[in-house]
């Protein structure tokens, strides 16, 4: 049997976390506020990538995308426009990311 | 401190330092939530301390709604039995719900007033939560509150007018 790392098991936690998160985000969006779906997937979002970090597994632009969403996901609970604006703007940075690298 | 004060200066928290809270103060906390009132003085609420940081952790893998590494967290529960035996349907389907809401209150303005930020989450598995702590049937979780020393205050959130929601002896809006 493959004897599994401190590492390792960091990881497995960190993934069994988000899965646990994802699939608790799941039930609850059956109930909850409609705007609180994309908040729950930008802030899986930004966990994954906090992961990715910790395993030094993140560049400079997923980092930046992080920093993005943990300064601007809690506008959801105060202000509705500027949430889907935070949202758009950050799929426009994707875009951007895509087409530096040479788009399409 | 003065409650009005407590009342307009309480915020949701979601960053906290890794400051523990003293025992001591939880109890004056939870003392405060037992002081709520209940409809028929029910006081069907039953409320989990947890205060170590494993079982906050694995608490907090089944609630999305939870920020920040808050120091401690009350499970804050419905006795659906006792709701019952005491007020029958109206008891276990709609008064212990307020009941519990004003002990939830009572909590975090307690918290408040010790220099404890507070945020109350319903954001949670109440299955997942249910099966870890054992809970037989008629014992709900309801409502989870994250307790700390703030870290980040956030700034208050926009309130309705009070003129747009009180109504002076009767509603004059349409609609």
């Amino acid at each position: 049997m493959k004897s599994s790392t401190g590492a390792e098991d960091k990881s497995r936690d960190e993934f069994f976390a988000l899965l646990a998160f994802l699939v608790t985000s799941a039930r609850n969006c059956v109930e909850e506020p409609k705007l609180y779906g994309p908040f729950r997937l930008i802030d899986g979002a930004s966990r994954l990538i906090g992961i990715l970090e910790e395993a030094g597994e993140a560049d400079e632009f997923l980092v930046e995308i992080k920093e993005k969403i943990e300064d601007n996901k809690y506008s959801v609970m105060s202000d509705k426009k500027e949430f889907i604006k935070f949202l758009d703007d950050l799929t426009l940075d994707f875009a951007d990311k895509l087409r530096s690298e040479g788009g399409v | 401190m003065e409650t009005f004060c407590a009342i307009k200066g309480r915020r949701s928290v979601r960053k906290y330092t890794d400051r523990k809270i003293p025992r001591e103060k939880l109890k004056q906390i939870m003392e405060a939530a037992v002081w709520s009132p209940s409809g028929s003085n029910a006081q069907a609420w039953e409320f989990i301390v947890v205060e170590n940081d494993d079982a906050i952790a694995k608490i907090k893998t089944f609630s999305p709604g939870i920020f920040g590494n808050p120091a401690a967290m009350i499970i804050v529960c419905r006795d659906l039995k006792r709701a019952y035996e005491v007020c029958g349907e109206l008891g276990r389907d709609t008064l212990s719900l307020m009941d519990i809401s004003m002990a939830g209150e009572n909590i975090m303005l307690a918290a408040y007033d010790l220099g404890i930020g507070s945020c109350a989450v319903r954001s949670f598995g109440i299955s997942a939560v249910k099966r870890l702590y054992d809970l037989p049937e008629h014992i709900n979780p309801e409502l989870l509150i994250t307790l700390g020393y703030p870290e980040e205050t956030p700034k208050p959130p926009k309130r309705r007018e009070v003129s747009e929601v009180v109504h002076w002896g009767r509603r004059q809006v349409e609609g």
